[in-house]
């Protein structure tokens, strides 16, 4: 029972979705749909935050390894629910009610997002830039062929995103200016990756047209696993 | 990246009166002594690499912090070479007539701000100069806190902007490409008030606006999933919107295989912004002399970057020395 519910309801409403798409008149219905998937994926959020909850204090109870990090995370997350529910601090609360804007210039849910979630996203962020430094000068290297191209190509496209590209190639004349770094960094990424690019769309376009039908039609039920029948 | 570190609100208020300092004439001397530093640092790793030695991760991690740290302090900023990729996306809102609407979708979060939230405030500010409308909206939970940014970094410049009917913002609806679907075809279906609540039938800017295509023009700009791809699959395709977009610099080149035909323009990473806002002085001369902050990015970007094609040029020396070694030892 477990698995033939969401067995049909998957063929249902796989199979409504593509008729209304070629069925002008099924459309209504087809918008219908996206509503109820819209709902629920709000109570995704819900499942989220539960899960993350029992998690966390199930590491906090039973004082596991670093379970000060689990403590801090359910704080966090009951801070900004307060907040973020009662509207606490927002001075369009006076007007607006509950319905205020959650991110209004000076409420309390904001300054914290902009003081803790901001600058944290950003330092994390922002250490890519350190790993990419060691990575390239470890792996980076023209050991065949292939990685040549690699290499050739990633530096034209490196030299083309800053103005370094424009001062190396700038000296030459109109009549060859494709060779110059920031044409050929275009065309690189133009040309080249999008035939690459495409390919690839392409083939998992088809791929997922394919695991689609198979989910449609019940071929493939491995998403439902976990349950008995 | 690595200059989210320095503009970020935390940290940047550390750093201002280094700024400060730099901009007051210690600039030359402190820009001497980087330059020094740097090359005497890039010239130590060229000595160890050629002498066979490895050199430590953390050196590597030291130099680039210190790089670009030098470079944002130095305040180098260098000339901005325009591409016609970005240009499209300017030309079309130049050409737009006062009063039509735009709809710019801001879809990220804090960690891609330093970016792509350059693009939006200077999109923002040229719609504004036209005089169209703008609304706001985003798939990103985070989004919203990125929309109040960019409309209180725009307001100084534009205090006579009347909400409802200069802009407005729908905020975030949770749904991914569900909410682009239904938006393509029926805008009040998954956005029937604005962000505070107000029916968006009583916001002037937003009659005659039933969906997507009534819009003129659409920008979106993300730095992941739900983005600029789903944005193009559910709804440009589908409805026929015209739209341009400013992507991440790391997804930018993912995005290729839909310029020009789905999306007629691309603003990518730092430099796609630095242009816009570059023809964005051009244009508007008013703008000569603000903060531009994908121009500032750029000069320590291209410092990183330099340090960066070094390090790979001295690994590949390195590389070919020890095979001759090896080869001549065999």
């Amino acid at each position: 029972m477990k698995r033939t519910i969401p067995w049909i309801i998957t063929i249902v409403t796989g199979f409504v979705l593509v008729i209304a798409e070629f069925v002008p008149p099924w459309g209504k219905m087809r918008e219908d749909v996206l509503i109820y998937f819209q709902i629920i994926s709000v109570f995704a959020f819900f499942l989220g935050g539960g899960s993350l909850l029992k998690i966390n204090l199930q590491k906090v109870f039973s004082k596991r390894t670093d379970w000060e990090y689990a403590l801090v995370t359910v704080v966090g997350f009951f801070v900004m629910l307060a907040l973020g529910l009662f509207k606490l601090g927002n001075p369009e609360m006076a007007t607006a009610g509950y319905a205020a804007d959650l991110n209004a210039n000076g409420s309390w849910f904001k300054n914290l997002f902009d003081a803790v979630k901001a600058p944290l996203s950003a330092s994390m962020y922002s250490l890519l830039a350190f790993f990419i430094a060691s990575a390239s000068y470890r792996a980076f290297r023209a050991k065949n062929s292939d990685a040549t191209v690699l290499l050739v190509s990633a530096f034209i496209i490196l030299m083309g995103q800053t103005f370094v590209g424009v001062v190396a190639t700038g000296w030459m004349p109109d009549w060859v200016s494709f060779f110059k770094v920031e044409n050929l960094s275009l065309w690189l990424l133009a040309k080249a990756n999008l035939a690459g690019q495409r390919a690839i769309l392409i083939g998992i376009a088809l791929g997922i047209v394919s695991m689609s039908l198979r989910v449609i039609l019940g071929i493939e039920r491995t998403h439902l696993s976990g349950g008995d029948e | 990246m690595i200059q989210a570190l320095f503009l970020s609100p935390v940290f940047s208020p550390l750093f201002s009166p280094l700024f400060s300092v730099v901009s007051h004439g210690l600039g030359p001397v402190f820009s001497w002594i980087f330059w020094i530093l740097f090359v005497a640092g890039v010239g130590w790793v060229f000595w160890r690499t050629i002498k066979g030695r490895e050199v430590e991760r953390r050196v590597i991690f030291l130099m680039m912090g210190l790089t670009v740290a030098g470079a944002v302090l130095t305040g180098i900023v260098l000339p901005v070479q325009e591409t016609v990729v970005v240009r499209n996306i300017f030309d079309t809102i130049e050409n737009l007539e006062e009063g039509d609407k735009v709809l710019l979708s801001l879809d990220y979060d804090p960690s891609g701000a330093p970016e792509l939230q350059p693009m939006a405030i200077a999109v923002s500010q040229h719609c504004l100069e036209k005089k169209l409308k703008i609304c706001y909206m985003t798939l990103w939970g985070t989004g919203g806190a990125m929309i109040a940014d960019v409309i209180t970094a725009i307001r100084p410049d534009f205090p006579e902007l009347v909400y409802g009917e200069d802009y407005c913002n729908v905020g975030y609806r949770a749904g991914n490409e569900a909410v682009l679907k239904v938006i393509a075809t029926d805008f009040r279906k998954t956005f029937p008030t604005d962000v505070s609540g107000i029916v968006l039938d009583s916001l002037p800017m937003m009659t005659g606006v039933t969906a997507c295509p009534d819009f003129s023009y659409i920008v979106a700009i993300g730095s992941g999933r739900p983005g600029i791809k789903e944005w193009v699959e559910y709804v440009v395709e589908p409805s026929g919107a015209l739209m341009g977009s400013g992507a991440a610099a790391v997804s930018a080149p993912q995005l290729y295989p839909y310029y020009p035909q789905q999306m007629n323009g691309m603003m990518g990473g730092s430099k796609g912004a630095s242009e816009y806002e570059k023809m964005l002085r051009r244009g508007y001369p008013k703008y000569g002399e603000f903060r531009a902050q994908a121009t500032e990015i750029m000069g320590p970007q291209t410092v990183a970057h330099v340090f960066l094609m070094l390090l790979i040029i001295f690994a590949n020396i390195s590389f070919f020395l020890a095979k001759k070694r090896k080869g001549a030892s065999a």
